[in-house]
């Protein structure tokens, strides 16, 4: 009888601990926000050209000027390339950069070190052609091609545009 | 050898009345201390700024494809506690791609998502914190669209719940079980909470042998319950044991000093154990008047104890108004009907408590000493001169 006696308590004693783990919860809770606005950038960039005498001359320095302004709302980091439209164009003229801020690098792209800061303009990327051909061609194209990317969180142009293409090529375009 | 006896007599009443640390006391206390916790946590925002990190303020314009650099860091404050986290994004115009939690990067692997909600699926341990996410990665698109132009808000919200006693399963839906159980996250009450620990030891009462009462130091102890949580049960014992010749009964009753809110959600079980036998004395919430007529625990035989086990439980309902509270709860134990205290003291060599009484005890026994003394004189004078 004390034995039937003493499981009954105990089961008591239990069953007191597992009605605290049924029914209604609530529990210690609690919750905080915090709200943050931003807004979304425009990277633009604007080539400036001067080209006022398109006419080569054998072994003269003609003014073909260009450069790039800052038009949107975020400092950026800039790259430039030059590319003629055929080889002999190419092999026959040479490019006179307008800064040593412009710097070649294995890819092709001539990096300008500094930020350019919104409205602001870079110092010249090109100054003039030196037509070193006796010949001159019938004609040629001379494109300049420029990318331009946002300067924050960056240390270098270099760096920023190699982030951007990691980016790119990870498919987070 | 009279004069001696005497002497001796008086050494002894001086013994008793004073030289001691040990008492003999009609009813004896065991007062529980039982406080609750607390979850409370706070949101901190950085960002950063190239490799240092910095508290966020509001970025110059991102570019799209770009990363707003954003580390909301969820802070607790209280006790130890599970987190989760969404983010909700709201644009003054209208989005044809709204930003969403897609967009979110440097989610650690601690994090599971489950519908708008990241749960983390490691405990947050008190004063330590977790980061919900690193940056906002900008839809390349917007590049063409008007919607570069908009502004946004990102509004992250974080919520805890307390990681003792709670049991989330992070391999299903709705981790934390909001859905079957019903609960909902409320935003914690003002108040500081104390982490408290418990204490182990048990009390031991003896019957005194020739006295009514026990046999003891003092007349009570404190002992601490540890921190209570929703669903969290703490048990303690006190240890009757009959230190007499013959058998003692006992008498037990419980008193809340003052009541508060965490007192009268707690619910309380006595129970009496003697070798396998067990006796509920009690089931029920804690209150005023619960146990407060003395009820006996029976008779004890000599050499023989019992034991009254306490189990304290705060149940899961119990909800954010029952958080950083204290409360105690005495019991009383005696070998009688209840009376005025009346300390009744007896011999014990050894350290005395309480060294006042030397002093009492000293200048008692100096005047008792001089009055027998000179009694004695004028009666072997009176002797004398017949």
């Amino acid at each position: 009888m004390k034995k039937i006696l003493s499981i009954a308590g105990i089961v008591c004693f239990s069953m007191l601990v597992a009605v605290g783990t049924h029914g209604i919860y609530s529990w210690f809770t609690d919750q905080s926000q915090r709200v943050n606005s931003f807004s979304v950038g425009m990277n633009e960039v604007e080539i400036r050209e001067e080209f006022p005498d398109q006419e080569l001359t054998p072994g003269k320095i003609i003014k073909k000027e260009a450069g790039f302004t800052n038009t949107g709302m975020v400092p950026m980091y800039v790259r430039a390339v030059y590319l003629f439209s055929n080889k002999e164009a190419e092999e026959g003229s040479e490019l006179l950069m307008g800064s040593t801020l412009w710097e070649k690098a294995d890819d092709g792209y001539y990096y300008y070190k500094k930020i350019v800061q919104p409205q602001e303009s870079t110092e010249l990327f090109l100054k003039g052609i030196h037509w070193k051909k006796q010949k001159i061609t019938d004609g040629f194209d001379l494109t300049i091609y420029t990318e331009t990317v946002q300067a924050a969180g960056h240390s270098s142009a270099k760096e920023a545009f190699a982030r951007m293409m990691e980016r790119q090529e990870g498919g987070q375009v | 050898m009279k004069k001696t006896g005497k002497i001796s007599a008086l050494l002894c009443g001086l013994l008793l009345i004073g030289i001691s640390g040990i008492y003999g006391l009609p009813k004896a206390y065991v007062l529980y201390q039982a406080n609750s916790g607390k979850v409370a946590i706070h949101l901190e925002e950085y960002r950063m700024n190239g490799e240092k990190e910095v508290p966020w303020e509001t970025e110059e314009n991102v570019l799209p494809g770009g990363l707003i650099s954003k580390i909301p860091r969820i802070v607790n404050d209280g006790a130890d506690c599970y987190v989760r986290a969404k983010i909700v994004f709201t644009s003054e115009e209208t989005s044809d791609q709204p930003l969403s939690a897609d967009n979110l990067e440097g989610i650690g692997s601690e994090w599971v998502q489950d519908g708008e909600y990241f749960y983390c699926k490691e405990v947050v341990k008190s004063g330590e914190s977790v980061d919900f996410f690193r940056g906002i990665r900008l839809p390349a698109e917007w590049k063409e669209s008007p919607e570069a132009e908009n502004r946004w808000q990102a509004s992250v919200w974080a919520e805890a719940v307390q990681a003792e006693c709670f049991f989330p399963d992070f391999s299903v839906s709705d981790p934390w079980g909001m859905k079957t159980k019903q609960f909902v996250i409320r935003q914690a009450m003002e108040g500081e909470a104390e982490e408290q620990d418990g204490d182990k030891d048990q009390m031991e009462l003896v019957i005194a042998s020739d006295l009514q009462g026990f046999t003891m130091e003092q007349e009570g102890c404190m002992k601490q319950l540890e921190t209570f949580m929703p669903g969290k049960s703490q048990s303690g014992k006190v240890v009757i044991r009959n230190g007499a010749d013959h058998k003692r009964e006992v008498f037990f009753r419980a008193e809340a000093p003052q009541m508060t809110p965490l007192l009268e959600k707690m619910e309380l079980t006595v129970q009496v154990r003697e070798k396998d036998q067990i006796q509920i004395l009690y089931q029920g919430t804690v209150t005023e008047t619960m146990l407060k007529q003395n009820q006996s625990l029976g008779e004890i035989l000599p050499g023989k104890d019992k034991q009254v086990e306490f189990l304290f439980s705060l149940p899961e309902e119990a909800d954010n108004v029952y958080a950083a509270q204290t409360g105690q709860v005495k019991f009383w134990f005696t070998t009688g009907a209840p009376q005025k205290t009346q300390i009744v003291k007896v011999a014990k060599t050894g350290d005395s408590q309480y060294p006042g009484h030397y002093l009492i005890t000293g200048i008692a026994g100096a005047v008792l000493a001089v009055v027998v003394l000179g009694k004695e004189s004028i009666r072997k004078k009176g002797i004398k001169s017949r």
